[in-house]
C-alpha cells in the first residue's frame, strides 16, 4: 500500500485540520447563540438594560393623561413629544422616583438652547424654529403636508409681531394647534 | 431629462473603494487562470503543456491574495470570520467564504500532486535545511513509484473537473452579489454573473499570456509558438463573447430605456467617459478585437504574433479593471434618485488608496516569483 502512503498522510492532516476547525469554531460560536435566531440570544437582554435615553410617547402620556386630552382631537397626536421637550429621560427617573422618595424633586424645564440635535434633558419653548423644522415651504414635501409661507401667513393672519420668535403662539398652542 | 443633482442623504458617500474593484478582478483571474489549465488537465489540449503549471500556480497566487482587500476595506477585519463561524444560510456573502475556502483547498492539493514529483526530486539532491524543507512539503513520503503517479494522475484529474465548477461559482457568486442588489439598475440583471465570468476568464488567459511570454523572454528562449497560437485564439473567443454579452445587456437597458435609462446613459457617457467609452469600449476592447482578429485569421509571422498577443494581452488586463472600476464605482456614483451624481474621491495613501492596491496587485506576482524559485513553474526550464 506504500503507493497511496503520501494521500493517507494528506487524508490524515484533512481530518486533523477539519477536526480542528471546528473545534475552534465551536469555541467562537458566542453563548446563547441561535437559540432565536442567527444572532445571541442574550443580547435582546443586553439591550434592554441600556440606560433609557429615548423613552417612547406612552411612556410620557401615562403620567400626563391632560396633555393627551388636550392632543387627541388634534393632527398634533402624530406629532412626538421630543420634538418641543427633548428626550426627558432624566425627567422621567426623577418622576419615577418621586413616587416613592418624596425628598427627590423634578427638575423644571430649563430653556431649549436652540440645537436640534440638543443636549437640554426637558425643556418648553414658544420658538418658532421648532414649528418651521416641520412646517415651512419646502421644495419636494408633498402638497398634502400642511406648510406655510411664513411672511405670508403671518400677513394674512394679521399677526401683531411679526419679529417676535415666538409668535406661533399668539394664535396656535403646541398641543393642539388647530383653530 | 437633465440631472437635477438631487440625491438622497445616505448616497453621498461611495461606500465600495478600489479595493472592492480589485476583489472581483482578482478572484476573476484565479478563475480564469484555472479554466486554463483545465483545459490542459481534463481536456487534454496538449498543446498548452507549456503554461498548465503556470496556469495552475497563477490560479493559487492570485487565490491566496483574493480577501485581502477586502479585509482592508473592513474596519474590523477580525469579524469577517463571523460570517463563516455564525454562518446566515441566506447570505450570499457567506456562502462565498465557504466556496472560497473549498477551493483554495482544492487548489493547494491539486499544485501538491501536480508538483509532487519534482518535490520529491529536490529532497534526494538537496541537502540540510533545503532537504528538510522539500521533505516537509512532501509530507514526509520522498518516494514516488509507477503505481503512485498514476494514482496521483488520476486524483489531479478529478481536482481538475471538480474546480472547474468550483471556479465558476466562485466568480459567478461575484458577479450574482451586484446582480442581486435589486435598488441598483447598472448592477441588477441576471446576466451580471454570466459577464462577470466571462471576463474573469478573458483576463485569466490574458495574464497567462502575458505572463508566459514574460518569463520565456527572462529566459531568452523562444515561446512555443502552438501553445501561443492556442491561447490568442481562446482569448479572441472569450473577448468575442465577453464583448458581445456586455453590448447585448446596454443595448437591451437602452431599448428598453426604462424608468433608469436616462441617469444610466449620463453616467456612462459623461460620468465614465473615460473609463467606460475610451478605456473599456474603445482600446480595451475594440483595439484588441482587431488585433486578435489579424493574429487568428491572417497567421502573421511569429514575431508578429508575440507582439500581436502581447499587446492584446495587456489592453485587455487593463480593460477588465476597467469593466469592474465601472460596475463597482459607476454604480455607485449615481443617486438612487436617479436625478443626481456623487463623486468618488480616491486617495494615494491609507489603507484603500493607490498605493495599498498597487501593493495587493503585486502581491500574487511576487508570490509566484517566489514559488518559482522553490518549484519549477515556468517550464522553460524544462525544455
Ligand atoms: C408642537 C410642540 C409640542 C409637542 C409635540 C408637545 N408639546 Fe408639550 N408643550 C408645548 C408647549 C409650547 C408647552 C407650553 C404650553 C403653554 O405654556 O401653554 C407645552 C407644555 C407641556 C407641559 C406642561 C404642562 C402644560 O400642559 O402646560 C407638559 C407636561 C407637556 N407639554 C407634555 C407633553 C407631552 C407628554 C407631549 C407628548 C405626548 C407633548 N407635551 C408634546 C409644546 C409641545
Ligand atoms: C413618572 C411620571 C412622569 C413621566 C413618565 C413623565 N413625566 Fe413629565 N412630569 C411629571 C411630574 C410629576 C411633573 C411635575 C408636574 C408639575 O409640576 O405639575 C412633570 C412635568 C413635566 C413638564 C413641565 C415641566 C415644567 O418645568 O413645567 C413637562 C414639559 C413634562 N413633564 C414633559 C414630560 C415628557 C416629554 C415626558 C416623556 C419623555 C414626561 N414628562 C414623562 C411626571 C412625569
Ligand atoms: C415634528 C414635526 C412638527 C412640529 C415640530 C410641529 N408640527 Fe404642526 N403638524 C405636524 C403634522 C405632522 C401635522 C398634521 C398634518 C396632517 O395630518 O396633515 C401638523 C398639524 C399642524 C396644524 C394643523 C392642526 C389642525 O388640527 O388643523 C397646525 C396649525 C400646526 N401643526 C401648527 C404647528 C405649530 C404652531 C407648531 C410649533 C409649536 C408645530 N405645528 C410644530 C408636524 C409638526
Ligand atoms: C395671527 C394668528 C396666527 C399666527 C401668528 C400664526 N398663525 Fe398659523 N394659522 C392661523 C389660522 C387662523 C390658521 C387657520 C387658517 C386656515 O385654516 O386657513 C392657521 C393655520 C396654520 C397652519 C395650517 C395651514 C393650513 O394650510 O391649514 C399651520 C401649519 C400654521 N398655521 C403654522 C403657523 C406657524 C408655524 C406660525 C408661526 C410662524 C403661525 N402659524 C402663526 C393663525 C395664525
Amino acid at each position: 500500500m506504500s503507493a497511496t502512503r503520501h494521500l493517507q498522510i494528506l487524508a490524515l492532516l484533512l481530518l486533523l485540520g477539519g477536526g480542528a476547525a471546528l473545534q475552534l469554531r465551536n469555541m467562537l460560536v458566542p453563548a446563547t447563540f441561535g437559540e432565536i435566531g442567527t444572532y445571541r440570544a442574550a443580547a435582546l437582554g443586553t439591550n434592554a438594560a441600556h440606560p433609557l435615553t429615548f423613552p417612547s410617547d406612552a411612556r410620557c402620556l401615562k403620567c400626563h393623561e391632560d396633555v393627551q386630552e388636550e392632543r387627541v382631537e388634534s393632527l398634533h397626536t402624530v406629532v412626538r413629544c421630543v420634538h418641543c421637550h427633548g428626550f426627558g429621560a432624566e425627567h422621567i427617573t426623577q418622576a419615577t422616583a418621586v413616587e416613592v422618595d418624596s425628598s427627590v424633586t423634578i427638575a423644571s424645564a430649563q430653556d431649549w438652547d436652540h440645537h436640534f440635535p440638543t443636549k437640554v434633558d426637558l425643556f418648553i419653548t414658544y420658538d418658532r424654529a421648532t414649528c418651521l423644522a416641520c412646517h415651512q415651504a419646502t421644495v419636494g414635501m408633498p402638497d398634502s403636508f400642511l406648510q406655510i409661507n411664513v411672511a405670508e401667513h403671518l400677513e394674512d393672519q394679521g399677526a401683531e409681531d411679526v419679529e417676535d420668535v415666538n409668535v406661533c403662539f399668539e394664535c396656535h398652542t403646541g398641543h393642539s394647534p388647530g383653530l | 431629462m437633465d440631472a437635477a443633482e438631487f440625491i438622497y442623504p445616505n448616497d453621498p458617500h461611495v461606500a465600495w473603494s478600489i479595493m472592492i474593484v480589485l476583489y472581483p478582478y482578482i478572484t476573476g483571474l484565479v478563475a480564469g487562470a484555472f479554466v486554463v489549465s483545465s483545459l490542459y488537465h481534463v481536456f487534454d489540449q496538449q498543446v498548452l503543456k507549456p503554461v498548465a503549471r503556470l496556469a495552475l500556480v497563477t490560479a493559487l497566487c492570485f487565490c491566496m491574495f483574493a480577501t485581502l482587500p477586502l479585509l482592508l476595506h473592513l474596519h474590523h477585519p477580525e469579524r469577517a470570520f463571523n460570517i463563516m463561524i455564525t454562518p446566515n444560510a441566506t447570505s450570499a456573502m457567506a456562502g462565498f467564504g465557504f466556496i472560497y475556502s473549498f477551493y483554495m483547498l482544492l487548489l493547494v492539493i491539486e499544485v501538491w500532486l501536480v508538483f509532487r514529483p519534482d518535490i520529491v526530486e529536490r529532497v534526494n539532491t538537496n541537502h540540510g535545511i533545503r532537504r528538510w524543507v522539500y521533505l516537509v512539503l512532501s509530507l514526509g513520503v520522498p518516494r514516488i513509484t509507477e503505481q503512485s503517479l498514476k494514482i496521483d494522475r488520476r486524483l489531479i484529474r478529478i481536482l481538475a473537473v471538480v474546480g472547474i465548477p468550483a471556479a465558476c461559482v466562485l466568480h459567478g457568486y461575484v458577479g450574482f452579489l451586484f446582480g442581486a442588489v435589486k435598488a441598483n439598475p447598472w448592477w441588477s440583471t441576471a446576466l451580471m454573473p454570466v459577464i462577470f465570468l466571462i471576463s474573469a476568464v478573458l483576463s485569466g488567459i490574458a495574464v497567462l499570456l502575458a505572463l508566459y511570454v514574460f518569463i520565456c523572454w527572462r529566459h531568452q528562449v523562444a515561446p512555443e509558438i502552438e501553445c501561443l497560437r492556442t491561447l490568442v485564439r481562446y482569448l479572441w473567443i472569450a473577448l468575442i463573447t465577453a464583448f458581445s454579452l456586455e453590448a447585448l445587456e446596454l443595448i437591451h437597458m437602452g431599448y428598453e430605456a426604462g424608468s433608469e435609462w436616462h441617469i444610466l446613459r449620463t453616467l456612462l457617457t459623461e460620468k465614465l467617459a473615460v473609463s467606460y467609452v475610451l478605456v473599456q469600449v474603445i482600446v480595451g476592447s475594440l483595439v484588441p478585437l482587431v488585433l486578435l482578429s489579424v493574429a487568428v485569421i491572417a497567421k502573421p509571422s511569429r514575431r508578429m504574433t508575440v507582439w500581436i498577443a502581447c499587446i492584446a494581452a495587456v489592453l485587455i488586463l487593463v480593460q477588465v479593471f476597467a469593466m469592474r472600476w465601472n460596475v463597482v464605482i459607476g454604480g455607485q456614483l449615481f443617486s438612487k434618485s436617479f436625478r443626481g451624481f456623487v463623486e468618488y474621491r480616491i486617495s494615494w495613501f491609507g489603507r484603500e488608496g493607490i498605493l495599498a492596491a498597487a501593493v495587493v496587485l503585486m502581491l500574487p506576482f511576487i508570490a509566484l516569483y517566489g514559488a518559482n524559485r522553490v518549484l519549477p513553474i515556468s517550464t522553460a526550464d524544462d525544455h
